[in-house]
């Protein structure tokens, strides 16, 4: 009884102690308490690992009855241990609390059920004894087990959250199968995959690129569970907020932006974000993040508004998106469905050579070499089942005339036509007229008179307009071409033929 | 029974179509599922197999392409001998300021010349015909070449180029495949390899070879030569004065009909053969068998220049098929026309070793005014977008002046160290020059080009990664720039 009489007095002076903490607004936490603050990480693990392995030994001796003394012996002082620790991490955890930066309400639970695993789990120890004096109290034996339990189910839930708070939520379950994570953790923010879109020229600078980097490498300070300095990197505002000394971006000036400082200072140098023992950004993720400034850091802004894409943000475009030989534009930005080789296989029994441009896009090229001088209404129907993706049509030199050009009215993502050396007259250019990305028209050699070319007049795409040895006449021409403006008409070159002795100065 | 036997020995067909005796052993040593399963495989492999047989003609192996094309099509106007890039393209006023003295010793001391300078003295020479500056663009270029001169904006001057090797032979064939040793493909054969033929009458790889201007080395064979790959990729020679075709032509009275039975009779047999040897080479044949019966119609409808009126024959400055550099370019837009994929025309005159002045007048009166024409041309006719042009040679010619007995006499040795070359047409930025020499034209000062790197360019304007069309040979994978070559993207348009 003496002896239990010492513990309950340890007890209550200790509560005292704990009392002193308690909800005490330091402004700034006197230097003892932070080193006791900080020891908090360290010495967190003490009281789980004990008690667990305390209960482990009860559940233990269940079994083995030949050991139950030594493992119930065991396991009362390894509890008493864990009990003892878990006073001291609570006092340490309080301490900690002081320095503040804490997601509200992570904390907020995180210490009332860290003080309750100390409490339950010294409330445990007490009534084991006093069960001991007074075998066969039910009473007794009751609150005994009630402490066990509230203090494993405070310790779990309390470590847990403790987790959350340095790790950021949903971390230890980042790689469990979606199933599964959606019933062990509900609450869990979904990992972030780079679900952004596959083609470039529907991606977002800030949201598609800059964001996933930011979530890396610094939310999980500056976000919405922790908030360091008091600072959120986790949205677009919150950035352009910026921290307590200020805003951290200044668009189109990198070198004197504080958030482009800060994760290129020297890597010893207390500046630089994130601090050691993070990963630090790598060098397409810091390109990436002046890149975005440079072009003026606003929020919508896309890779195609880019002025100059910096080399080592290339790589991790061409990485992403695929090779860039050119932004995506015009035909190259739509979404088509893949090939059928049976179509192009059926139009290859025709004669036409079929060739897919390239292997990023499911667009194909015809030519007609093979069918000179063909007339048949019939070889060009074969085409039908391609008419979506050809992009470029080559019937020069075939006998089709302007009826045979129907077919090509549907083929709506047509780039390049060429049509030299074909009877097509006037009627036969009908067809074109609504051929939006059409940029390269060759009627070389054909019966097209200056009337045809009233139909060109809405092509929004033509660059190239080929109508040399065509019944166009000079007149129509300059018409035409006051018309369009814009456009490259070719009618024939010639050169000055220069004798050899008269050379040109 | 009786289908399963057929069946096996379709099976057995494939696979002996497509082993070398190496790879039949490694694949017993591996079992014979293995070899069925490496039979099935084999079909998606890049060889010469069974299917080409049923085509009518070759496809190539790379469909889709790497990238989307550029062009469609290579005439290359291959300046055989070396024209002098310090007298055309690469004006350096050093060379005027500084003519009739010693070289610097500083760039010249421990480098490789021919035995033709090594040991003389070296002494600048001025380029031999005033430069100008030509177009809206402003190229600078030799007033002796004026034709030229007038296709300024649409051409790009590369002043950077390099190669490895200083006589006519090895740098030949060092440009046309990538390495000195013999026995690599040529790049029209990888390029008939990788996109196959566009006509199914015509060869997709000719040569033509121009005569007039006289002192020109020997071309060999070897230039256009398939090396490893199957021989249907050779490139075709092609006579402009004459039969156009060597044994092309049908003997006097044998009908096209008595001639079609003869091609059918030999196919039949062949195929016989090909199903009990299964030898690649087999199809080859067969292949060039048809190719031959069907050209003995295409190619006099190709080589008849007497469809092309007058006035075209006066651009190009030729009178008809006389086998001059001049009918070829004329032919080279025909072939053009038509669906070949690969030409290239050899011009022989460009070896001044001795009276460049002379010479270098003789030769641009030959080369000039065809050469600006052909591109005017294709221009004209809407080709130019899709038609890379190439003029270049294997070499450059030096700075200084190869002595000669006779004053006035002068001419000019090999150079390797720096020359140019222009490119025009599909996929090219015209009007600018790219890379640039030093003070006397001797080494590249910025933005050098290796014969590696242009050939790395060509494939990509044709929709090629230089990296991805390779050949399986003696147990490695090859390719036309080997472990080299960097695409120049900035003169790509």
């Amino acid at each position: 009884m003496k002896k239990s009489l010492k513990w309950y007095g340890g007890f209550v002076a200790a509560f005292a102690v704990y009392l002193l903490f308690w909800n005490i607004d330091f402004q700034d936490p006197p230097t003892l308490l932070r080193l006791v603050g900080r020891l908090h990480p360290l010495i967190v693990h003490f009281p789980i690992g004990l008690l667990l392995l305390a209960l482990f030994f009860r559940v233990l001796a269940l079994r083995h009855s030949h050991l139950n003394d030594h493992l119930v012996s065991s396991s009362n002082l390894i509890w008493d241990l864990g009990a003892l620790s878990a006073f001291l991490v609570a006092l340490s955890g309080n301490a900690l609390s002081l320095e503040g930066g804490f997601d509200e309400d992570l904390i907020y639970w995180h210490k009332r059920l860290g003080i309750a695993v100390a409490l339950a789990s010294i409330g445990a120890s007490l009534f084991r004894r006093f069960r001991e004096t007074r075998p066969g109290s039910y009473p007794l034996t009751f609150l005994y087990y009630f402490f066990v339990v509230i203090t494993s189910i405070s310790l779990v839930t309390s470590g847990h959250l403790g987790g959350t708070m340095v790790h950021g939520a949903g971390y230890w379950s980042d790689y469990l199968p979606e199933s599964i994570r959606k019933l062990v953790d509900p609450f869990a923010p979904r990992l972030i995959h780079d679900k952004s879109p596959s083609e470039y020229f529907e991606a977002r600078i800030f949201s598609d690129l800059v964001m996933p980097v930011l979530n890396r490498k610094c939310t999980s300070c500056h976000g919405a569970t922790r908030q360091e300095a008091t600072f959120r990197l986790d949205s677009y505002e919150e950035l352009l907020r910026g921290g307590p000394n200020g805003t951290v971006l200044e668009p189109g000036n990198p070198d004197s932006s504080e958030i482009i400082r800060r994760v290129t200072a020297p890597f010893l140098d207390e500046d630089h974000m994130p601090p050691s023992g993070h990963v630090p950004l790598d060098i397409g993720e810091t390109e990436l993040l002046r890149w975005w400034i440079i072009e003026g850091a606003r929020k919508d802004l896309r890779i195609s508004d880019s002025k100059k894409v910096p080399s080592a943000v290339e790589t991790i475009l061409k990485r992403r998106f695929g090779y860039l030989d050119k932004f995506k534009t015009g035909i190259y930005a739509l979404s088509i469905p893949p090939l059928d080789p049976a179509s192009i296989r059926e139009a290859r029994s025709f004669g036409f050579g079929i060739r897919q441009i390239s292997r990023d896009y499911p667009f194909v090229h015809v030519d007609a070499t093979n069918l000179y001088q063909d007339s048949s209404g019939k070889s060009i129907q074969s085409l039908k089942s391609l008419v979506t993706h050809i992009t470029e049509l080559n019937l020069s030199r075939t006998n089709l005339g302007n009826d045979e050009l129907k077919i090509i009215e549907s083929m709506q993502h047509l780039t390049h036509l060429d049509l030299s050396k074909t009877p097509v007259g006037d009627e036969g250019l009908v067809y074109l007229k609504s051929l939006r990305y059409l940029e390269y028209l060759n009627l070389f050699g054909t019966r097209v008179s200056n009337e045809g070319l009233q139909n060109l007049l809405a092509l929004p795409s033509l660059k190239s307009l080929y109508v040399w040895q065509s019944l166009v006449t000079l007149d129509g021409l300059e018409q035409f071409r006051q018309a369009m403006p814009g456009i490259e008409v070719n009618n024939g070159l010639q050169f000055k033929k220069v004798s050899g002795d008269k050379l040109i100065r | 029974m009786e289908l399963k036997t057929k069946f096996r020995r379709q099976e057995m067909n494939k696979i002996k179509l497509e082993e070398t005796r190496r790879e039949f052993l490694v694949r017993s040593a591996q079992g014979l599922g293995t070899m069925a399963l490496a039979s099935l495989l084999s079909s998606s492999q890049q060889t010469v197999s069974a299917e080409s047989l049923e085509a009518e003609h070759w496809r190539g192996v790379l469909d889709p392409l790497h990238f989307v094309p550029r062009a469609k099509r290579i005439i290359y106007l291959y300046q055989a001998g070396g024209p002098s890039h310090v007298d055309l393209w690469d004006y350096k006023s050093s060379l005027e300021s500084s003519h009739g003295q010693k070289m610097p010793e500083s760039l010249t001391r421990g480098q490789q010349m021919t035995t033709m300078t090594s040991g003389q003295r070296l002494t600048i020479m001025k380029p031999q015909y005033p430069f100008s500056r030509f177009g809206k663009s402003g190229q600078r270029m030799s007033t002796i070449i004026p034709h030229i001169g007038q296709i300024a904006d649409d051409i790009c001057i590369i002043r950077s180029m390099h190669t490895e090797q200083i006589n006519h032979d090895p740098a030949h064939t060092f440009m046309n495949t990538g390495s000195i040793i013999t026995g690599r493909p040529s790049m029209g054969s990888w390029l008939s390899y990788g996109l196959g033929n566009q006509s199914k009458n015509l060869p997709s790889f000719v040569v033509m070879t121009s005569h007039g201007g006289g002192g020109g080395q020997p071309i060999a064979a070897r230039q256009w030569h398939s090396g490893f790959l199957p021989g249907q990729f050779q490139g075709v020679p092609f006579q402009s004065k004459g039969s156009p075709v060597h044994y092309l032509d049908q003997p006097p009275g044998v009908t096209l009909e008595d001639q079609k039975k003869i091609v059918d009779s030999i196919r039949s047999l062949n195929l016989e053969h090909y199903d009990v040897v299964s030898d690649p080479d087999i199809v080859t044949r067969i292949n060039q068998y048809e190719m031959a019966f069907r050209m003995q119609t295409s190619v006099p409808e190709l080589m008849d220049l007497s469809e092309e009126p007058q006035y075209i024959k006066d651009m190009y400055g030729t009178e008809g098929a006389d086998g001059s550099f001049a009918a070829n370019c004329l032919l080279a837009r025909r072939m053009a026309e038509r669906g070949v994929r690969f030409i290239q025309i050899y011009h022989r005159g460009w070896d001044h070793h001795g009276s460049i002045k002379k010479k270098l007048k003789q030769v641009t009166g030959l080369v000039d005014q065809a050469s600006a024409a052909l591109v005017l041309d294709l221009k004209q006719r809407g080709m130019l977008e899709d038609t890379l042009v190439i003029w270049g040679g294997e070499f450059g010619r030096t700075p200084m002046a190869q002595p000669s007995k006779k004053e006035g006499n002068e001419g000019r040795d090999h150079h390797i160290k720096c020359f140019s070359i222009w490119l025009a047409g599909g996929g090219i930025k015209g009007g600018i020059n790219y890379g640039s020499s030093d003070d006397f034209g001797y080494d590249v000062a910025s933005d050098p080009v290796h014969v590696h790197d242009l050939h790395a360019t060509i494939l990509r304007l044709m929709g090629i990664d230089h990296k991805q069309l390779t050949y399986r040979h003696q147990g490695r994978d090859f390719r036309l720039t080997d472990v080299h070559g960097k695409v120049v993207e900035k003169i790509l348009a």
